[in-house]
């Protein structure tokens, strides 16, 4: 398509009496065959639009301007006007278009997206915009709502996501290889903790085959490994494990992780509208979104764990120290791992954990044991 | 029209043309269309997110041209619109009976295999029917049958016969979709061979295998980059070699089509656009877009024989978004 002439520019800047006159290609419809064509106005009021063969000069269409389907300006990509009977006139002079328009229709309106779209000040704003709202929706919208909805939950439904530890068992789990001894003495040290939060209902598990870890299920199951209970090096520490345990089953951690996990997933498919070409891309953020939601349930049973062990003349600096012996048993795996890969990824670690930073846990104790000064 | 095609056309002898497919979009301009498509999404809680799908969709079609004329996106956003709803709500009430009842969530789990290939059908036809070139509209329609073999059973006699008939697979899946489309009532036709595919694929195992040795030979930390340089370039192979032989072995009537991407010129607008949508926070995604559409249109010719102006239009017929917009929420890829 060969551009407007600076002869038809002119025109249509200085004449608001008679608009340009539009030349594109047009189409019938049935095959796809085309011709050049120009689009002229046959009458302003009421407003009607003539179309005619460039080449031998006979009348392709005649219609309303009321009745044909013009396409709204879009970056700078052509107009389509659909008439009636599905003939298509295209051409690619948007400036003269809305100038014949403008003229018809006295319509300013006509074009207000593509306006947007081009206004520096506003596409400026609309990242700002995006970012900020973006941000604010996944760190504080989503939690609250997720934590709302968790809260007003029916019990049948919360019921619902219990674990089933038969199928754990079958799956993820190995039984406990500690003597029945020990495992009876970890039993009568926990009862009169469980006892207290009898209404989340905690049963306790004690299994193998899952390194130094301690789990706890919605329904109330509490796994503990056999592993920790070798790693602590005395009671108090193993409490402070149960009570952050039972901090997740109080604040139902992992349902609301579930509910904010999903939420975040719709926020970023309704933001980009089109999950075709951008998994990456929503992927990425997803991930990222979901372990800081993790770290944050991490805390908030921290300072559950400590507000218990305050509550029973336990010493809070065994959960700190707890806190410790786990960053160096889990400090142990990843040097193992990083010695077989060759890499140190301790850089990304902050964003790429499950689990809060140990200062950050260690500074939690101190702070708590601030506020009881 | 006097100048029409100089550096778009060749023409060697009477009616055969070599015809560029042009992509005339530009980074910037279409960044800023998406990022205030996202605002407004936000403002409206998501409603205007299928204008914006829309308003997206038509800049990219609009954009690429062949013999001068452009490509179109036909649909309505009000279709998009209501498709998407019943598809989240769907998707809400799955998600929320399936937390109550497990056995619920299974058998929804086993209506949707049985019902993706329909979805995939209808998808296919919702996206072909709305792209327009020359007021001409393409069409999709496959059999329910057919669908149900590309997607579940040829890839699982690949797996069985240990990728032995996995060119197969990938055969039938192409020919699924090249040979049930059609511009107006004129089918496409895919004349690609079990040969073609299985050479494609032993090429990628043996690009794998060099890898295998080189890690050998190096040793660990080397052989970790290796590997990963390795699997990228397994990948860009497989897209970029299935992507040239679909245009090499496809027929529209008369007129044939060519494809020459390259590995390399792949590999490198992937990572140009992976690191530059990593450093500005995802802000880059449409410009990223551009960048690969422009790199893979300016690889493809069309080569015409003859006129492309009498192709005739199929009857008018309705296909709703709803498979389309199924799938996305449920994420299933076509």
């Amino acid at each position: 398509m060969s551009p407007p002439s600076v002869k038809s520019l002119v025109r249509s800047w200085t004449s608001e009496s008679r608009p340009p006159v539009i030349t594109g290609y047009y189409s019938d419809g049935k095959t796809s065959g085309r011709v050049t064509a120009r689009l002229d106005v046959a009458s302003q009021s009421p407003a009607m639009l003539v179309l005619q063969d460039v080449d031998n000069n006979t009348e392709l269409n005649r219609s309303d301007l009321a009745d044909i389907k013009i396409s709204s300006r879009l970056g700078d990509i052509p107009r389509e006007f659909m008439f009636t009977d599905g003939g298509l006139f295209v051409s690619p002079q948007n400036q003269q278009i809305d100038d014949m328009l403008k003229v018809l229709k006295g319509d300013s309106d006509l074009s207000l997206l593509h306006r947007l779209e081009s206004h520096l000040g506003l596409i400026l704003g609309s990242i700002v915009v995006a970012l900020v709202v973006s941000w604010l929706t996944i760190s504080q919208g989503i939690p609250r709502a997720a934590d709302a909805i968790a809260n007003n939950m029916p019990a049948v439904v919360v019921d619902q996501f219990d674990t089933q530890m038969a199928v754990l068992d079958r799956t993820l789990f190995d039984a406990s290889k500690l003597p029945d001894a020990e495992q009876e003495r970890v039993r009568q040290l926990f009862q009169p903790y469980l006892n207290q939060h009898s209404q989340l209902n905690p049963k306790l598990h004690i299994r193998s085959g899952i390194g130094v870890n301690a789990l706890a299920f919605p329904g109330g199951d509490i796994v503990f490994s056999d592993d920790i209970i070798q790693l602590v090096k005395n009671d108090e520490q193993l409490v402070s494990v149960l009570f952050h345990e039972l901090g997740h089953l109080q604040y139902r951690h992992f349902l609301r992780r579930t509910l904010q996990d999903s939420m975040v997933v719709m926020l970023l498919l309704f933001l980009v509208g089109d999950i075709e070409t951008l998994d990456l891309v929503v992927g990425i953020p997803a991930l990222l979104a979901d372990l800081s939601y993790s770290r944050d349930f991490e805390l908030e049973a921290d300072q559950f764990a400590l507000e218990q062990m305050h509550r029973n003349g336990l010493d809070i600096d065994a959960f700190g120290a707890m806190m410790e012996l786990l960053a160096a048993s889990q400090q142990d795996e990843q040097q193992n791992k990083d010695q077989a890969s060759g890499y140190d990824f301790g850089a990304l670690e902050g964003f790429l954990s499950t689990h809060p930073k140990s200062e950050d846990r260690a500074a939690m104790v101190e702070q708590f044991r601030n506020e009881l000064l | 029209m006097a100048d029409q095609g100089i550096g778009s056309v060749s023409e060697n002898q009477a009616g055969a043309r070599k015809l560029a497919v042009e992509f005339k979009g530009d980074g910037l301009e279409y960044f800023k269309i998406w990022i205030v498509n996202i605002v407004l999404t936000i403002l409206t809680l998501g409603i205007y997110s299928a204008w914006a799908t829309v308003r997206n969709k038509r800049y990219l079609y609009s954009n690429t041209y062949v013999d001068d004329s452009s490509f179109s996106f036909l649909a309505e956003p009000l279709t998009i619109l209501k498709a998407r709803l019943i598809a989240v709500g769907i998707f809400i009430l799955v998600t929320v009976v399936g937390g109550i009842s497990p056995a619920f969530s299974v058998m929804f789990g086993l209506a949707l295999i049985i019902a993706i290939p329909f979805f995939i059908n209808q998808s296919l036809a919702f996206k072909m029917r709305n792209t327009g070139y020359k007021n001409i509209q393409f069409r999709f329609a496959a059999t329910y049958g057919e669908a149900f073999k590309v997607i579940y059973l040829w890839p699982l006699l690949g797996m069985l016969s240990l990728g032995l008939l996995y060119p197969l697979a990938v055969l039938k899946g192409v020919q699924y979709r090249a040979n049930n489309t059609a511009y107006g009532t004129t089918k496409f036709e895919f004349n690609g061979t079990f040969m073609d595919y299985a050479l494609i694929l032993l090429a990628a195992a043996g690009l794998g295998l060099v890898a295998a040795i080189i890690v050998a030979a190096v040793g660990q930390p080397l052989g970790a980059i290796v590997v990963f340089l390795a699997y990228l370039a397994v990948i860009a192979y497989v897209i970029v070699a299935t992507s040239n032989m679909l245009y090499l072995r496809l027929q529209l009537k008369e007129h044939g089509f060519d494809s020459n991407m390259t590995v390399l010129g792949y590999s490198k607008t992937t990572l140009i656009n992976i690191v530059l949508i990593a450093l500005t926070l995802g802000l880059y995604l449409p410009a990223a877009q551009i960048r690969m559409i422009k790199y893979v249109t300016s690889c493809i010719t069309v080569n015409a024989s003859g006129s492309l102006d009498d192709f005739a239009a199929a009857e008018q017929e309705n296909v709703t978004a709803f498979g389309e917009e199924f799938g996305q929420v449920m994420d299933f890829g076509v």
